[in-house]
């Protein structure tokens, strides 16, 4: 059985999980210390997504090809088309793809279920491919949560997580008198008083299909709802009306017209350009806000937590990560790359960017915190709902199709169809899903 | 001697190097996809494909509502969209068939929608129809009209869709009518103006009975690209609000990359591909019918 | 006389005012995208829309620039689109003619297939096909399969244009002891250009701005352009004025060659005639 921690010192352990490491040990029966130098001369093929973790990433992969030695190739596509080209080559095993940007909220389950995830405990264990200082502890527990499948294998490294939050007019808010929401019970009123269309929306959240899932819980999970109770469909609770029924009304009354096929970037631009009072959404919209080439509301956004409720407090978050590819022709060179990847240093670089990371010891390093990209709220409201956060999605195999299910129901509640019905057919769906797929 | 064996063999010799090109491209994709709809694969590399005979078939037929709306949606919106591209397409190639100032211009711009990048364009579009920030509706509200939901409802969305899609082929029509305008004989204008028919006339029972053929072949590609509309609608709507605007082409695109379903999408191929063939074969009897 | 000539400037301006209305779509769209392109991120959004007034930034064309190696991928694109172009029009003129004269309906429907076959279905095969050559990332394996994009289209709209070609000139041409190559080309296709311009063209722009199968098959080298205008689209934001520019520069040299292109599809003037 595989045992992550690097507490493991042993000689003989190093030693054996490094002949298994493959042909790549130049000399399996001496004990070696770490370099990055080890595959010096080796080409990697990277399949990146397009994203502002990579967006970061990208600028420094020059900085691992000389202190690797190695030449790194790699393609960057938006999310749809990246997985796309994934599944063409791996279904065609080509071997071509040695490291991938994961979405482990879509791919975790799926692909594993797959093989096409090598599992990483090995080389974490291994400290002749492991950087002394990488330190997975360093990792929050729902991240190193979030890349670990239920047999205990690794399959990514964490990158980023992102959690979602309130962000909010702070001027609007003044003016009526307002504070964020504490609880779903105050959301409502509240949002009654910001809405004064057409100037002012009360609030927007995803409506579009799919893509609404992410947002979804954010009042599933506060009513004391869920998607899974023992394995079982658990879409049609008196919890999970409730909530389909208050983020349907909340939509369909205050929010902008419209709003039923809202993608993020409808919605961010309604909030940019000052239509909407107060928008709920992963917590990276928010480098966009305060940019005063692309926003009206710079200087005049607030962020905070989510809203509790009944069934407690919780933000939805979803984990993205680097993997190696189990048809690798280099699976230890690849690997070291994305340690690299996801190290302190680079942790750091991405924080001062903006961009959230799932390393506790990033956030409380002295020169993130004495140049914040972001105001002071956005760590704050970032950081408590990393404490809080949940997994937004259930970890199964038909997770896309979970979000079309339940991103349908939420669109036809809109649209205005009773919760209690369009949840009833939700639920068959599912079951029938789960019955298909989860065995 | 060689040319004389060409020369009474040039009937195949003739379109040959097309037919094997093209047959040696799509005999393994058919071949492959055919293979695939007979199994359940969901794209794993420790297991592999397992055979279950028609079942994909059974399914589609008999258990997928979802399947058969989405092909009533896509032969509604298939009618609709060509419908309109071939009235626009054939209006403006008569109207732009004579020499005038700007005509070379002109022609080269009408042309400018398809050739777009339709990714793009359809996200022009998304931004354009925009309830409360789009320029669509800015410019309904400065006729007095109240604004419309475009793709952000399930009663419009279709529609809307069809209107980007008019907006951007029109022109594939318009210019295949152009050229055939280009290549109509004069005789028949020259005997029908001794007779003294009208310009209208003249179109109505020379021009177009005469552009029927490249007409319809203009049509029928149209038809068959509009059966198979994938990159405006994934982009606008993605089948959205609440499958309103599903086609079998998203249908089949989410079963094979998102739910990794790749038999079951194999067999939906096959069933597009045979909707689609059926199609054509309407048309080319059409078509047949005009010129033999 | 002042009727007569009142009449035709009347419908001279009834002609130009009704070309300007089946235009105004067409002009009004692209020159949104050329304001887009030239707008900040805040203006592309905002409402009321600014149609004339709004600030100039040429900052989406510098990252364009910067960004991707523009011109090595509109070299690509050019060379991939050319060459399925021109290796669809010197297989699929002469098939075009046979089917038309030999009546041979069934080989048009076999070619026919190949562009009803869902786009989605040639993915995974072709991929597989490709790599086992060694043909990916390759000019070749895309000229190939855009090839069955535009090859149909070429074939079946000149199967129309060469029935056209009146039969006695072909018989006598034959009578006179040409080849029936010599008759394809010295007969049949001089009567047939607008014809070949249009499909041309068709084979040209299609091959431009396909995506699916060069994201699969294409790689660093060969990388077309339509994937600059993709890498737009990223997790939390659409860069609107790159995009936008991105996809005016795209159509620029399509532009071109159409509008060279279509000096050659003469008006019916001079060949036939709808007469004022």
């Amino acid at each position: 059985m595989a045992d992550r921690r690097l507490t493991r010192r042993t000689f003989l352990k190093s030693v054996a999980a490094g002949v298994a490491a493959g042909p790549f040990v130049a000399t399996p029966a001496r004990a070696q210390g770490f370099t990055w130098k080890r595959f010096q001369g080796k080409e990697l093929f990277l399949l990146l997504t397009k994203h502002p973790f990579i967006d970061v990433l990208e600028k420094n992969i020059p900085e691992f090809e000389s202190l690797s030695g190695m030449k790194v190739k790699w393609e960057t596509l938006p999310e749809i088309q990246a997985r796309q080209k994934l599944t063409v080559e791996m279904t065609a095993n080509s071997g071509g793809i040695d490291a991938f940007f994961t979405s482990l909220h879509v791919e975790k389950k799926r692909f594993w279920k797959a093989g096409w995830y090598h599992p990483l405990n090995k080389f974490l264990d291994d400290k002749s491919l492991t950087s002394p200082d990488f330190d997975w502890n360093d990792f929050t527990p729902g991240a190193r949560a979030g890349v670990t499948q239920p047999d205990g294998s690794i399959s990514a490294l964490a990158a980023f997580i992102d959690a979602n939050v309130v962000f909010y007019r702070k001027d609007l808010f003044g003016s009526k008198g307002v504070t964020p929401p504490k609880t779903l019970a105050d959301l409502e009123p509240l949002v009654q008083k910001l809405h004064a269309p057409p100037a002012t929306y009360g609030i927007v959240l995803r409506g579009l299909k799919n893509a609404n899932a992410t947002q979804y819980p954010s009042i599933l999970f506060p009513m004391g709802g869920t998607y899974l109770k023992d394995g079982k469909a658990a879409l049609d609770t008196k919890e999970q009306v409730a909530a389909l029924e208050l983020y349907t009304r909340l939509l369909r009354q205050y929010g902008p017209p419209g709003v039923v096929n809202f993608n993020w970037y409808e919605c961010s631009a309604s909030f940019m350009q000052g239509q909407v009072a107060m928008y709920m959404d992963g917590v990276n919209f928010a480098s966009q806000f305060e940019d005063a080439a692309k926003s009206k509301v710079v200087g005049k956004v607030g962020y905070a937590v989510l809203p509790s409720g009944p069934g407690g407090h919780f933000s939805p978050i979803y984990i993205t990560g680097m993997a190696v590819s189990s048809q690798s022709r280099s699976k230890e060179a690849a690997y070291l790359f994305t340690q690299w990847a996801t190290n302190k240093a680079n942790m750091v670089r991405e924080l001062m960017a903006g961009v959230g990371v799932g390393r506790t010891s990033t956030w409380d390093n002295p020169d993130v915190k004495a140049k914040p990209k972001m105001p002071a709220d956005w760590y704050q409201a970032y950081q408590a709902s990393l404490k809080i956060g949940r997994q937004g999605l259930p970890e199964i195999v038909g997770v896309t199709e979970y979000r079309d299910i339940i991103g349908v129901a939420i669109q036809k509640g809109i649209e205005g169809a009773p919760a209690a019905q369009v949840l009833a057919q939700a639920q068959k769906e599912f079951q029938d899903l789960l019955n298909r797929t989860e065995s | 001697m060689l040319s004389r064996w060409a020369h009474r063999h040039a009937s195949w010799l003739f379109p040959a190097p097309a037919v094997v090109l093209v047959v040696t491209i799509i005999v393994y994709p058919i071949a492959y996809t055919g293979w695939m709809s007979l199994h359940e694969w969901f794209a794993s590399s420790l297991t592999g494909p397992r055979f279950i005979g028609l079942a994909n078939y059974g399914k589609i037929v008999l258990g997928d509502a979802r399947f058969r709306e989405a092909v009533v949606r896509t032969l509604y919106f298939t009618t609709l969209a060509v419908a309109a591209e071939t009235l626009l397409g054939v209006a403006m190639a008569l109207l732009f068939n004579r020499e005038f100032w700007g005509r070379g211009l002109l022609r080269t711009l009408a042309i400018l929608p398809m050739v777009a990048t339709p990714t793009a364009i359809a996200l022009v579009f998304v931004m354009m129809y925009h309830p409360t920030l789009g320029v669509a509706n800015y410019l309904v509200s400065l006729v007095g009209l109240s604004p419309f939901r475009w793709t952000y409802s399930s009663q419009t969305a279709l529609y809307a869709l069809a209107l980007v899609d008019v907006w951007q082929w029109t022109p594939l029509i318009m210019l295949i009518a152009l050229a055939g305008l280009a290549s109509l004989p004069r005789e028949p204008y020259e005997a029908a103006h001794l007779d003294g028919a009208t310009p209208l006339q003249a179109l109505w029972h020379i021009t177009l009975p005469l552009l029927r053929p490249a007409l319809v072949v203009a049509i029928l590609f149209r038809a068959i690209d509009a059966l198979k509309t994938f990159d405006i609608i994934f982009v606008m709507t993605q089948g959205g609000p609440a499958n309103s605007s599903e086609t079998i082409n998203i249908l089949l695109f989410n079963q094979a990359f998102s739910y990794f379903n790749m038999g079951y999408s194999a067999s939906m191929a096959v069933a597009l591909f045979a909707l689609v063939m059926g199609a054509s074969l309407i048309l080319i009897k059409v078509r047949r019918s005009t010129t033999w | 006389m002042r009727g007569g000539a009142r009449r035709r400037w009347l419908s001279t301006a009834g002609f130009y005012a009704l070309a300007g209305l089946f235009m105004l779509p067409t002009v009004f769209v692209f020159y949104w995208m050329i304001t887009l392109s030239l707008k900040p991120q805040i203006e592309a959004t905002a409402y009321p829309p600014s149609f004339v007034r709004f600030s100039v930034t040429l900052a989406g064309y510098r990252e364009v620039f910067t960004k991707y190696p523009f011109f090595l991928y509109t070299w690509n694109s050019l060379v991939v689109a050319t060459g399925c172009t021109l290796l669809g029009l010197a297989v699929g003129l002469p098939a075009a003619y046979s089917i038309a004269h030999w009546r041979q309906q069934r080989l048009a429907v076999m070619i026919l297939v190949a562009r009803i076959i869902p786009g989605i279905a040639y993915l995974i095969p072709w991929y597989i096909f490709f790599r086992s050559l060694r043909m990916v990332d390759t000019y070749g394996a895309l000229i190939l399969t855009h090839l069955i994009v535009g090859l149909p289209i070429i074939i079946w709209v000149m199967i129309s244009f060469f029935e056209d070609v009146p039969p006695d000139l072909e018989d006598a041409g034959l009578i006179d002891g040409c080849s029936h190559l010599g008759v394809f080309w010295r007969i049949a296709l001089p009567l047939v250009k607008p014809g070949v311009v249009a499909t041309a063209i068709l084979s040209f722009v299609f091959s431009w701005n396909n995506f699916l199968f060069s994201v699969i098959l294409a790689g660093r080298t060969t990388r077309t352009l339509p994937i600059a205008v993709y890498t737009m689209i990223s997790y939390e934001e659409i860069n609107w004025g790159t995009l936008a520019a991105a996809a005016t520069l795209i159509t620029l040299p399509v532009l071109l060659v159409a509008l060279l292109a279509q000096r050659h599809i003469v008006t019916g003037l001079t060949f036939g005639a709808v007469k004022q």
